[in-house]
C-alpha cells in the first residue's frame, strides 16, 4: 500500500484513470471492481445505490449501477467488459461503506470477456505509475474541485 | 452569446413528463452533438403527479390509496431527494446538457440554481440556496433541486418551483412522519414552505413564474434562449422511455435494499413539550420534523429540519447540524440537549437500540453534557423494503 496526498492506494490491484475505479484480478479470469479513494471522496456521503443483477453483460463504460449522494444521482461506470457474476450485497445494505473503506468494499465481480483483455493495458499499477497520476488528480481536485469525468 | 434551446409545455402526465426530461439528454452524451449548448425545459404537470426520488420506496412515501382516490399520477424521478407533488401550480425546470469535466455536482447545482434565483428576483422575491439542495425565502423552501448524470456523460438538472401549493392535498398524499399528527398540520407545513403566490400576496399563474425563470436564466447564465420543440429523435426516445421505464411498475414500484424507518423523541423544554420525528432511509436521515406546544416553530428549528435532511444518521452529523443552525436559547435548552433528543429519535429509527426504551435520567455517551437531560420517550416504526 502507498499513501499519496493523504489517500491510501493498495498495490494489489489496477486503477482505471478514466473512471477512477479499481480493478482487482481474481482467479478464473474474473475482476472485482470498486471506487478508488478519490472517487469515493468526491461522491460525497453515499445515501443509496443500485447494482445490476448477476448475469448482466456490461461493456467498458457502461453502468453497473447508480449511486445517490445528497440529491446527485450518477452512474457507476464499469472499467471492464464482461458478465457481472457477483454483486456485493453489503454495500447495497450499507452504502456508507463506500465512503468509509472504498478499498475493501467492492461493488461487483465481472467475468472478463477474453476478447477485451486489452482493456486492462490502459490501467495503472505499482507505485511508479500510480504516484505521478494520483498526485496530479488530487491536485486537480483540490484546485478545481473536480476529477476526471 | 451561448445559445440554449427553450422548450415549454404543460399538463404532462407523470410518465411523459419524466420521460421527456430524460429524452432531452439524448443529444448531450459523449458521442452525440447538439447545435445548442443546453436545453431548458419549463413545464408543468397535469394536476396532480406525486413523484418519489430515485431510491425512495413508492408506498413508503406516498399514500397510494389516497392518490388513487384523488386520481393522482405517481412516478419515480431519475434524480434523488424526497417525494413531491407536482401540478398546474408548480413549475418544473429541467436543464439537459453535457456534464462538464471540470465541475462538481454541487457547483453545477449552484450554477443552474442561479437561474431560478435570478428569475424569482425579477418578481421581487429574494431566494437563496440553503439546506442540501433547496432554495429558500426567509428560511422557507420555495424550490427543490436535483441532478442526474448518465453513463454517457449527459446531465439533467431538475427543479420544482412552487408558484402555489395545495398543502392539504400534499399532506393527504405524502407520508410525512409526524406532520399529520401536529396541531394544525397545514399551518405547521406552511411555516416550512412558501410559494410565489404567498410572497407576492396574489394568485400567480405558473406561466408568470415560467417567464420570470426564463429571464433569470438569460441574465444569470448569459445565454440566449431559442424557443423550440423536441426533435423527432427526442420524441421517439420519450415514447420508448414511457413504454420501457417510466410507466412500468418495474421502475415505479422499484424497491431499494435500504430500510425506511422513523423514530420519535419527546423533549421537555421551558417553551413546552416538543416532539421530534426523524425518518431514515438506510443510514441517512431523509427528513426531520419538530412539533410542539409552542405557537410558532422557531426559525432555527425550521433551519435545523432542512439541515438534517440527507445527512448521515450518525451522532457526529446530528450534532454538527444542530450546532450549525441552533443558538443557545432555542426552546430554552442547550444545543447539546437538543442534539441528544434528535439523536434519540434517529437511533430509534435506525433500530440500534431496539423497541421500547426506559427513560434514562441523564447523560449520553454521544453528548456528554453537564445539562440535566430531558425526559425522553420514543416510538419506532419501520417500513421494511423488500430486496430487488
Amino acid at each position: 500500500m502507498i499513501e499519496i496526498a493523504g489517500y491510501e492506494l493498495r498495490l494489489d490491484r489496477l486503477y482505471d484513470p478514466a473512471t477512477h475505479m479499481w480493478v482487482q484480478l481474481q482467479e478464473g479470469c474474473r475482476a472485482r471492481i470498486g471506487l478508488d479513494p478519490l472517487s469515493s471522496e468526491t461522491s460525497g456521503d453515499v445515501v443509496a445505490l443500485s447494482l445490476v443483477e448477476p448475469g448482466t453483460i456490461v461493456a467498458q463504460g457502461e453502468s453497473v449501477g447508480d449511486l445517490e449522494a445528497a440529491k446527485f444521482v450518477g452512474p457507476l461506470v464499469s472499467p471492464v467488459t464482461g458478465t457481472v457474476d457477483e454483486v456485493n450485497r453489503d454495500v447495497l445494505l450499507e452504502p456508507a461503506l463506500l465512503n468509509r473503506d472504498p478499498a475493501t468494499n467492492w461493488l461487483v465481480t465481472v467475468a472478463l470477456d477474453p476478447s477485451t483483455r486489452h482493456e486492462l493495458d490502459a490501467f495503472l499499477s505499482g507505485a511508479e505509475q500510480l504516484r505521478p497520476w494520483f498526485t496530479v488528480e488530487v491536485d486537480r481536485f483540490r484546485t478545481q474541485g473536480a476529477i476526471a469525468e | 452569446m451561448t445559445r440554449w434551446r427553450l422548450l415549454i409545455d404543460d399538463s404532462a402526465d407523470a410518465a411523459t413528463g419524466l420521460a421527456t426530461d430524460e429524452a432531452l439528454m439524448l443529444p448531450y452524451g459523449r458521442t452525440a452533438r447538439s447545435e445548442y449548448a443546453a436545453t431548458l425545459r419549463l413545464y408543468s404537470y397535469r394536476s396532480h403527479a406525486a413523484l418519489v426520488g430515485r431510491f425512495q420506496s413508492l408506498d413508503g412515501e406516498i399514500d397510494l390509496a389516497v392518490a388513487a382516490r384523488h386520481g393522482i399520477d405517481v412516478g419515480r424521478r431519475p434524480t434523488g431527494g424526497g417525494a413531491i407533488v407536482m401540478g398546474e401550480d408548480q413549475l418544473g425546470v429541467a436543464v439537459a446538457t453535457r456534464a462538464p469535466a471540470a465541475s462538481t455536482p454541487r457547483a453545477l447545482l449552484a450554477r443552474y440554481a442561479d437561474g431560478i434565483i435570478a428569475g424569482l428576483a425579477t418578481l421581487g422575491i429574494a431566494a437563496e440556496s440553503a439546506g442540501k439542495n433547496d432554495l429558500q425565502v426567509g428560511g422557507r423552501k420555495i424550490a427543490g433541486l436535483g441532478l442526474h448524470v448518465d453513463e454517457r456523460g449527459a446531465l439533467l438538472f431538475h427543479a420544482s418551483v412552487l408558484a402555489d401549493l395545495n398543502v392539504d392535498l400534499m399532506l393527504d398524499v405524502l407520508k410525512i412522519p409526524g406532520a399529520k399528527l401536529a396541531d394544525k398540520p397545514a399551518e405547521r407545513v406552511q411555516q416550512r414552505i412558501t410559494t410565489v403566490a404567498e410572497q407576492l400576496g396574489r394568485p400567480v399563474p405558473v406561466s408568470e413564474v415560467r417567464a420570470a425563470v426564463a429571464a433569470g436564466f438569460r441574465s444569470a447564465l448569459g445565454v440566449e434562449l431559442q424557443p423550440d420543440e423536441p426533435s423527432a429523435d427526442e420524441c421517439d426516445r420519450r415514447d420508448s422511455l414511457v413504454r420501457d421505464r417510466y410507466a412500468k411498475d418495474a421502475w415505479t414500484q422499484q424497491r431499494t435494499h435500504l430500510r425506511d424507518a422513523h423514530g420519535t423523541a419527546l423533549l421537555k423544554t421551558p417553551e413546552g413539550l416538543a416532539r421530534i420525528y426523524v425518518a431514515t432511509h438506510g443510514a441517512t436521515i431523509k427528513s426531520a420534523f419538530v412539533t410542539g406546544d409552542f405557537n410558532t416553530l422557531p426559525d432555527e428549528l425550521v433551519a435545523l429540519e432542512a439541515q438534517l435532511r440527507w445527512t448521515p444518521a450518525t451522532p457526529s452529523a446530528v450534532t454538527a447540524a444542530v450546532h450549525d443552525t441552533v443558538d443557545d436559547d432555542a426552546l430554552g435548552v442547550s444545543p447539546n440537549v437538543l442534539a441528544a433528543a434528535v439523536w434519540e429519535a434517529t437511533e430509534r429509527a435506525l433500530g440500534v437500540a431496539g423497541g421500547a426504551h426506559p427513560v434514562r435520567p441523564s447523560g449520553s455517551c454521544y453528548f456528554p453534557d453537564g445539562d440535566a437531560r430531558p425526559a425522553i420517550r420514543s416510538t419506532t416504526s419501520t417500513n421494511e423494503a423488500e430486496l430487488v
